[in-house]
């Protein structure tokens, strides 16, 4: 076995993923500074060994040594979400936790079933003997591997922790998870498939992506939570992201990387911006919210920034990597039709968000408020002008940052007819579907109370919570049931003797 | 001829009545710094042997000088050299760790270093009527230590070990007889030279020492029928004591079967098929354990639970079998012995600075002990085998085997057994940052955390760490004792 | 060689003192029960060494038959430990009956 840590010469692809880390972190360090009141030392640390941890697993050059990252982020995460201390986040934190072990746990037996079938974890010797491999051997460790990493990402049907992790955590550390911690599973597939070279159409990524991409935006949309509407657009966004994997093509590859820096850029933004509306209201569901706009006028500019990114509307960085997905499913009308809706919904969602917390009327409790500390105010500017610069610079991004960790060149045209008419069938959709959700009350703004319905027991949290729960339960059973008496416990240890004689003799026999 | 590995044993049994003497000299804690010296003692001593030892040789001692078949001898390999640094490591942490707590109790510290000498007398010795007498030495000296404070449950836990350990220990001399009876001698290594002609005879008598013995250590290693005194006893034990007996007892019990099944039936394992009846029980050890620890709301019961939940671990790792199983095992040995230890002594030193037991009670404890509790996540982080810590390069090794062996359903349920020690370390954890107003209990005049404690436990922690970090430094030791294991 | 002899009484004590230990509730009993186990072990392992006609290990005059001296001289030692227990054993019981003022172990589980 091989103990030592590894590390990749600098590749492309891992300076991308570093760059990101780099910037998003030092912004939600920056952040932190205003918006965390207490317990520092533990929040910093933490924070510091989940960032080291980041770059670790971009670094890894070996296949343990991602895994050994993988698991230092997600215990370091794990002690960032339950900084709150209160009950919700600790059920959040819970799920959390297990939910990494899961993922990382197959990441894991991925690596080392190729450490039994190539005698080693090394990544660039992988590269090499990737070939001998028969394609069951490949496709049972690819389909493990990428099982932990869809994990980690939180695509359907992985993401029952996500919806609840985001809200739960305090805002740069939703802004942090989504930005970077769950690119970390992109990558990881990323990577993998260009080690086994299997770059082609990969319908069960298509799938999973495009799962995400419905399934986010439609729950997206029925949320009043700002923090749980940002997060279901996580996974949403994460299935765009996906959806070019999997095709395979290299716009499609360049697009899903060039996604995961948009997506890292705008999320990040946006959860900063409603972490700021959080950090000054004390609120942080729609309904009681309201007119924010006026009093919050430097936080309203970025998060429209934000929201236009998120819903690809030019020109903001959304749109570039957004026009590269739908140019490389050009001839899939399905696939067509699922990310325009997803824009669509995405759209709307943020019409929603608009109405009802930044226009209207301000509720008379927030009347003196002012808006957020220059601290938390900085880095949302930045990440805004981050959004307008990649959009407006996207060519030469991807000719310098793109094109070298795919090892191809892109050349694409981001202004042509087809985009424009994609934008504005997005914004016609989009408006259509936020004021027929308003007639029918489908978007709703007040949380109601849910009445135990035939979809709640279709819903997966809800299946794999029971199953925990259930688990437990058969444990606590076993626990009470369990003798205290001192004779039948001495009756076992006699009994395994004859058990074990008779069993060994007939054995034998 | 080279002394040292009688010393070794006898200078700790020394120093347990010279504790006692120390009452009438001047020196002012006397039987502490006896304890502490005499291990010290040792520990060089065997220390100095290490290089040879490290370099595959054997080191054999002859009792009186008679030779092996007829005398009793000693022998240092691979093996014993492991397990007896991995006692007189731990033994110093115990007795640093009791400085402050057990001040001028010269009975206690006379008791440990018996059961210390009898550990270092099981992993040294090579007759096997002398391991017995040496495992009742340390059980003696543990029903006393466990019973040490004369509180009520505590004395029925240390009745309840007694009557469970020594009635299967009956069974041990009984399968020795059966052992002397065919083969006419007591030395390990004449027993297992005519081992083969006894089973090619008689197979079904081998059948019969085999599971007489596997009871005998099972119950001592805390294996899965027989592993109900453990949460008694080490839940009421007092603090250090519930180190010795999760550190090194649970051990010792290990050390018997790697030594003699290994050695006797190392030939004909694969005829009887004992590996598989070790991996059967080692998963139903596992699986109860953490189970059972899941269901738990005392802080100490919950990790004796979680000692059988990792002896069930190394069951498996012995189980499989191969060369990596077993360097597995023998590391996770080591490394369960630093982590329990230590999270016995963190849990310990929450429950009795705040008289609360329970982990509904102990909510919101960062806040008034917020040393103590960064040291139990750590060392908790490390039993389930996150990295960096140690308990994950041990893990990962056993688990590494069962796949090379490829055995995948096993590494199934051992991912189920981390999954569950995860969720119910982190349960404790999440109760003790909760945002509960902590309130002490009035009754209670809290003590302040002693300083031998807080450096024993960081100490602890910090071997933890540099072990996950840099596991080749012990790798020459622990694969040298795999190998001896084999051979 | 008759079927009565040191190893099959030992045998057979052994199991009555299992018989004991698992169905007696009184814990002086079950310790009493316990040293049975010892003594019953102790005399299958001396009767392991008894050659009939054979005398006692004194050496006096060169060759005669003599008994195998190991297992005396091993179950002089056992006999130790077996009384080391049974003492600890009572002594506890006793405590337990001072603590808890009953030895039925069935009446301690609820305690």
């Amino acid at each position: 076995m091989i103990f030592q840590i590894p590390f990749w010469p600098i590749d492309s692809l891992s300076l991308l993923m570093a760059i990101i880390i780099g910037s998003i972190a030092f912004l939600v360090f920056i952040y932190s500074f205003a918006h965390i009141k207490f317990k520092f030392v533990y929040y910093y640390l933490a924070l510091s060994i989940t960032v080291l941890a980041l770059f670790g697993t971009v670094f890894a050059k070996d296949l343990l040594t991602f895994y050994i990252f993988l698991e230092m982020m997600s215990a370091g995460t794990y002690f960032l979400i339950i900084h709150n201390g209160v009950e919700t986040s600790f059920r959040a934190g819970y799920k959390y936790i297990l939910c990494m072990l899961i993922g990382g746990l197959f990441v894991l037996t991925s690596g080392l079933l190729l450490y039994n079938y190539t005698g080693t974890f090394d990544l660039s010797i992988i590269k090499q003997v990737a070939p001998t491999l028969t394609s069951q051997q490949i496709a049972i460790f690819f389909s493990l591997f990428s099982i932990g990493c869809l994990i980690k990402i939180g695509a359907v049907p992985f993401h029952i922790w996500l919806p609840d992790a985001h809200p739960a955590a305090p805002s740069p550390i939703s802004a942090l998870l989504s930005g970077v911690t769950i690119k970390i599973g992109a990558y990881g597939i990323i990577r993998m498939l260009f080690i086994l070279g299997l770059l082609s159409w990969n319908l069960s990524l298509i799938t999973v992506g495009v799962a995400s991409m419905l399934f986010g935006v439609i729950l997206a949309l029925l949320q009043t939570n700002l923090k749980k509407l940002l997060a279901y657009h996580s996974i949403s966004q994460m299935g765009y992201i996906l959806l070019g994997i999997g095709i395979g093509s290299e716009i499609g590859l360049a697009g899903g990387l060039f996604h995961v820096l948009n997506h890292a850029v705008f999320k990040a933004l946006l959860f900063l911006c409603i972490g700021s509306i959080i950090y000054v209201t004390q609120k942080r569901e729609l309904h009681d919210l309201g007119g924010l706009g006026k009093v919050m006028p430097i936080t309203f500019i970025t998060f429209t920034v934000g929201a236009l990114a998120i819903a690809g509307i030019p020109p903001f960085n959304g749109f570039a990597s957004k026009a590269m997905l739908s140019a490389s499913v050009y001839n899939n009308l399905w696939l067509k039709l699922a990310i325009i809706f997803t824009a669509a919904g995405t759209f709307a969602s943020f019409l929603k968000i608009f109405r009802f917390a930044f226009l209207g009327e301000l509720p008379k409790t927030l009347k003196n408020i002012k808006d957020a500390p220059i601290f938390m105010l900085f880095p949302t500017i930045v990440l805004a002008g981050a959004c307008l610069g990649i959009g407006i610079f996207s060519a030469p991004i991807i000719s310098t940052l793109i094109a070298p960790a795919i090892k191809h060149i892109i050349i694409f045209d981001f202004w042509n007819m087809r985009t424009l008419i994609d934008t504005l069938l997005t914004v016609f959709l989009g408006t259509s579907i936020y004021i027929l959700g308003l007639k029918t009350g489908f978007l709703k703004t007040e949380k109601e109370k849910q009445a135990p319905s035939f979809m709640n027991y279709l819903s997966l949290d809800r299946m794999c919570v029971s199953a925990a729960q259930f688990i437990n339960r058969s444990f606590e059973e076993l626990n009470r049931i369990h003798t205290r008496s001192l004779n039948t416990h001495l009756l076992w240890i006699f009994l395994t003797l004859v058990v074990l004689i008779a069993g060994l003799w007939f054995a034998w026999i | 001829m080279n002394h040292a590995p009688i010393l070794i044993i006898t200078i700790p049994l020394f120093g347990a009545f010279l504790t006692h003497l120390t009452k009438y000299t001047k020196i002012k804690r006397g039987a502490e710094l006896v304890a502490f010296i005499c291990l010290l003692l040792s520990l060089l001593l065997l220390l100095s042997m290490g290089s040879s030892i490290l370099s595959g040789e054997k080191i054999t001692y002859n009792l009186g000088g008679w030779r092996a078949p007829l005398g009793i001898s000693l022998q240092v390999d691979g093996l014993s050299f492991f397990f007896a640094a991995l006692t007189l490591g731990i033994g110093l942490a115990i007795t640093t760790y009791s400085l402050g707590i057990y001040i001028f109790a010269r009975r206690y510290y006379s008791l440990l270093l018996i059961a210390l000498s009898g550990i270092l007398g099981i992993v040294l010795t090579r007759d096997i009527f002398n391991l017995y007498v040496f495992f009742e030495i340390v059980a003696v000296a543990s029903y006393v230590l466990i019973s040490y404070k004369h509180k009520p449950r505590t004395i029925k836990a240390s009745f309840k070990y007694l009557i469970m350990a020594e009635s299967s220990w009956v069974l041990f001399l009984l399968a020795i007889a059966i052992l002397y009876g065919l083969t006419g001698t007591l030395n390990m290594d004449s027993i297992a030279h005519q081992m083969p002609t006894i089973y090619q005879a008689d197979p079904k008598i081998v059948i019969v020492i085999f599971s007489l013995m596997l009871v005998a250590f099972g119950i001592k290693c805390g294996m899965f029928p027989m592993h109900t005194w453990i949460p008694e006893a080490h839940s009421q034990a007092p603090t250090p004591v519930s180190g010795l007996l999760s550190g090194l007892i649970l051990k010792a019990g290990l050390y018997a079967m790697l030594r003699i099944f290994f050695l006797f039936w190392g030939a004909t394992l694969f005829m009887l098929s004992i590996e598989t009846v070790l991996l059967y029980l080692g998963l139903a050890t596992l699986l109860l354990g953490a189970g059972m620890a899941l269901a738990q709301n005392e802080v100490k019961k919950l990790l004796a639970y979680s000692s059988i939940n990792q002896i069930g671990f190394i069951l498996v790792g012995i189980g499989i079998g191969t060369e990596l199983g077993l360097t597995g095992a023998l590391f996770h040995i080591l490394n369960h012995s630093i982590i329990k230890t230590g999270l016995f002594f963190c849990a310990g030193i929450i429950v009795s600075q705040t008289g609360f037991w329970k982990i509904s009670q102990l909510r919101g404890v960062s806040k008034a002990m917020l040393s103590m509790t960064i040291a139990f996540i750590l060392l908790s982080l490390a039993v389930i085998g996150i990295p960096p810590f140690n308990g994950f390069v041990s893990k990962l090794l056993i688990i590494t085997a069962t796949i090379q062996t490829q055995k995948y359903w096993v590494a199934v349920i051992l991912f189920f057994g981390i999954l569950l020690s995860a969720a119910y370390y982190f349960k404790v954890i999440q109760s003790f940052f909760a945002k509960d107003e902590f309130v002490t209990n009035r009754d209670f005049t809290p003590r302040p955390v002693g300083r031998f404690e807080h450096v024993t436990v960081y100490v602890l922690v910090l071997a933890c760490l540099v072990i996950g970090l840099f596991p080749d430094l012990l790798r020459n030791m622990v694969t040298l004792a795999a190998k001896v294991v084999l051979q | 060689m008759t079927i009565i002899n040191g190893l099959t009484i030992g045998i057979i004590t052994i199991l009555i003192g299992i018989y004991g230990i698992l169905t007696k509730r009184n814990l002086i009993k079950m310790v009493m029960c316990l040293y049975i186990m010892n003594s019953s072990v102790i005399l299958f392992f001396i009767s392991l060494g008894y050659r009939s006609g054979a005398q006692a290990a004194i050496v006096e005059n060169g060759d005669q038959l003599m008994v195998d001296p190991l297992p005396q001289a091993l179950m002089l030692t056992s006999i130790v430990i077996g009384l080391v227990i049974t003492s600890l054993g009572l002594a506890l019981a006793i405590k337990i009956y001072k603590e808890h003022s009953t030895i039925n172990t069935k009446r301690l589980i609820e305690k």
